[in-house]
């Protein structure tokens, strides 16, 4: 860290390109609202959020080598950050194209929808890259406050006015203890940055005080809240079921991304010292939710509320992995636990990206797809379709080849390297379970008869590219991971 | 002369008020007040370290906490009224149409 007032605004390039196209976005919703609408202004800002997107993942991209730090420590921008920026642009991307199909009912606000989308997103890539408590909480915001608005984006819709106002309630709940939380690690510590934390905390006599434990678990409730860990879940069923399903699909794949992300960093660089207090939290936490989340996605009737269920118990897998990271470690890169998170978010990425796009394009505007008992007979009428979901199902319950059931197998690999066998066992039993509500869908899809005739579904491209991708990348990273992990294992190398 | 203690003592009263008024009422508004109260009880506690410590970084997070909480003010509000434009009802229990 220098003293001088130099900032390199070079290695912030991806963000500033999204800001600009936020920008733009905001400013053509301001030109179509006086100009006659229709769809020209939903197409108009998804082309413009997508090139955006596009042009700042290259950016990313070819940041890759790239290790270093600005704003005075501020921000890091090293692989593990890069790896992630990639993760939540997938994520946008997806989010974006699923969203065409239902931008009809956007009506005058598409550009305020699709800016909010990509605020969103530099939020989390300020969040994943950020060094410092205080950038940390200003990322978190950032996104925060973006998605409690496009969860309640149908305005007219009672159920997506709860969905925002349950969503958001609990949210700012959640961001006051983060930022209590903070102030005590600041009082025990005196720093807010990650390095001088871990250096401060490593050095404390006689263990940690009761001023630092205290500022750990406030942290940690705050950032459980955002990654749906029991017992800290209770908004995600009826955020996910109420927001429109693209947006369901974002804040399941990049929300959870992000926040498990800066867990990550924080726990692995800030909060290592507090290792031997954290890790059995997140034993304890990961085995709540693991049962939590299984427990409740059986005695769903609606496929997006059982894949909200869904979500908190693969949050539950997840914090298997955090719980058997190894803190003596002598190199990140060989700590599976750490590779196997990396490699579980992006796979989770893809097959929520799938099975929402599938139930997105299985619905038209008169019948929107929900209930198991509309999904009957879909695997005649729809056979692509049918087939696509069926993979992702059989991804997300973890039966291989598929990349779901890699995932799984390196989280729970990595528990039994660590000693963690009832973790593991119990693990496993719950991802059992899981085959049960899963498979449901597909018996239903492709052995029972549907009532009523279903209707014919008109082509539509964006979705239809987005399940088509997520498909060939759940298989193909289930078949030949090495090329994800290679990546993911240089993203790591750097997180200690 | 205030001490340190005393500082982190009140703003751990009005933390916890904040929680217990989040968790027992049932008006948003008045929810979204206690939340309101908490981030306020944190940046008292932000406060009384920075002047205890002499450092400054803290009193500047405080005023970011500021910036975002009239942010998340504008927001909630905003969220608010588009609820009781629908349902004529500021009252959480009333909003329940997503439950299982």
């Amino acid at each position: 860290m220098s003293n001088s007032f130099e900032i390199n605004w070079n290695l912030l390039l991806p963000e500033i390109v999204l800001v600009t196209a936020a920008l733009f976005l905001l400013l053509l919703g301001v030109i179509y609202r006086v100009r006659a609408g229709g769809t020209g202004p939903a197409l108009a800002g998804a082309v413009l959020s997508l090139a955006g997107l596009v042009v700042c993942a290259f950016m990313t991209l070819a940041q890759w080598d790239t290790v270093s730090g600005t704003f005075h420590g501020m921000l890091r921008i090293d692989p593990f950050a890069t790896y992630f920026n990639l993760l939540f642009l997938a994520g946008a991307a997806a989010g974006v194209l699923l969203s065409v199909r239902e931008a009809g009912s956007l009506r005058g606000v598409a550009g305020e929808y699709y800016a909010l989308l990509v605020i969103a997103t530099f939020g989390m890539m300020v969040m994943v890259s950020a060094a410092d408590l205080l950038v940390v909480f200003i990322g978190l915001e950032t996104m925060s406050l973006a998605v409690y608005i496009l969860v309640g984006s149908r305005r007219e819709k009672a159920e997506s006015n709860e969905a925002a106002l349950k969503y958001f309630l609990i949210g700012a709940f959640a961001s006051g203890f983060l930022i209590y939380g903070i102030a005590f690690l600041f009082g025990a510590t005196g720093t807010t940055q990650f390095r001088g934390l871990a250096e401060r905390l490593a050095t404390t006599d006689g263990g940690p005080s009761g001023l630092q434990l205290l500022g750990l678990g406030l942290v940690l409730i705050g950032f459980l809240f955002k990654v749906a860990a029991v017992p800290f879940h209770m908004w995600v069923p009826d955020a996910y079921e109420g927001a429109p399903t693209p947006i369901t699909a974002y804040m399941a794949v990049a929300v959870k991304a992000a926040g498990f992300a800066v867990l990550l960093r924080l726990l692995n660089v800030g909060l290592l010292p507090l290792a031997s207090y954290w890790l059995p939290v997140m034993w304890t936490l990961a085995v709540a939710t693991m049962l939590v989340g299984n427990l409740g996605a059986i005695f769903q009737s609606s496929i997006k509320r059982m894949l909200a269920y869904s979500s908190i118990a693969h949050a539950g897998y997840l914090l298997v992995a955090l719980a058997s990271i190894n803190p003596l470690a002598a190199n990140p890169a060989d700590d599976r636990a750490l590779l196997a998170v990396l490699y579980y978010l992006a796979i989770y990425t893809l097959m929520n990206v799938g099975a929402f796009g599938v139930l997105i394009y299985m619905g038209t505007a008169g019948r929107p797809m929900d209930t198991l008992e509309q999904v009957r007979g879909a695997g005649f009428r729809y056979p692509l379709l049918a087939a696509a979901m069926a993979v992702f199902m059989f991804s997300l319950s973890g039966i291989p080849p598929t990349g779901g059931f890699l995932a799984k197998f390196y989280v729970f690999s990595a528990a039994i390297d660590r000693g963690l066998i009832s973790l593991a066992i119990i693990g496993v039993l719950n991802s059992a379970v899981s085959v049960y509500y899963y498979l449901r869908v597909v018996v239903q899809m492709y052995m029972r008869e549907s009532e009523e005739p279903l209707p014919a579904l008109s082509f539509s491209l964006p979705v239809a590219l987005a399940i088509l991708l997520s498909a060939w990348g759940v298989l193909q990273l289930g078949i030949l991971p090495s090329c994800l992990l290679d990546a993911a294992g240089r993203a790591v190398q750097f997180l200690r | 002369m205030i001490s340190l203690h005393q500082l982190l003592l009140l703003s751990a009263v009005l933390f916890v008020i904040g929680i217990a008024g989040f968790i027992t009422r049932r008006n948003i508004i008045i929810m979204f007040m206690s939340v309101e109260l908490m981030l306020n009880a944190a940046n008292l506690a932000l406060i009384s370290f920075a002047n205890h410590s002499g450092s400054m970084d803290a009193q500047l997070i405080a005023l970011f906490v500021m910036a975002l909480a009239a942010a998340e003010v504008a927001v909630g509000l905003a969220i608010i009224i588009t609820v009781f434009r629908n349902k004529q009802t500021v009252n959480v229990d009333e909003l329940n149409i997503l439950k299982w």
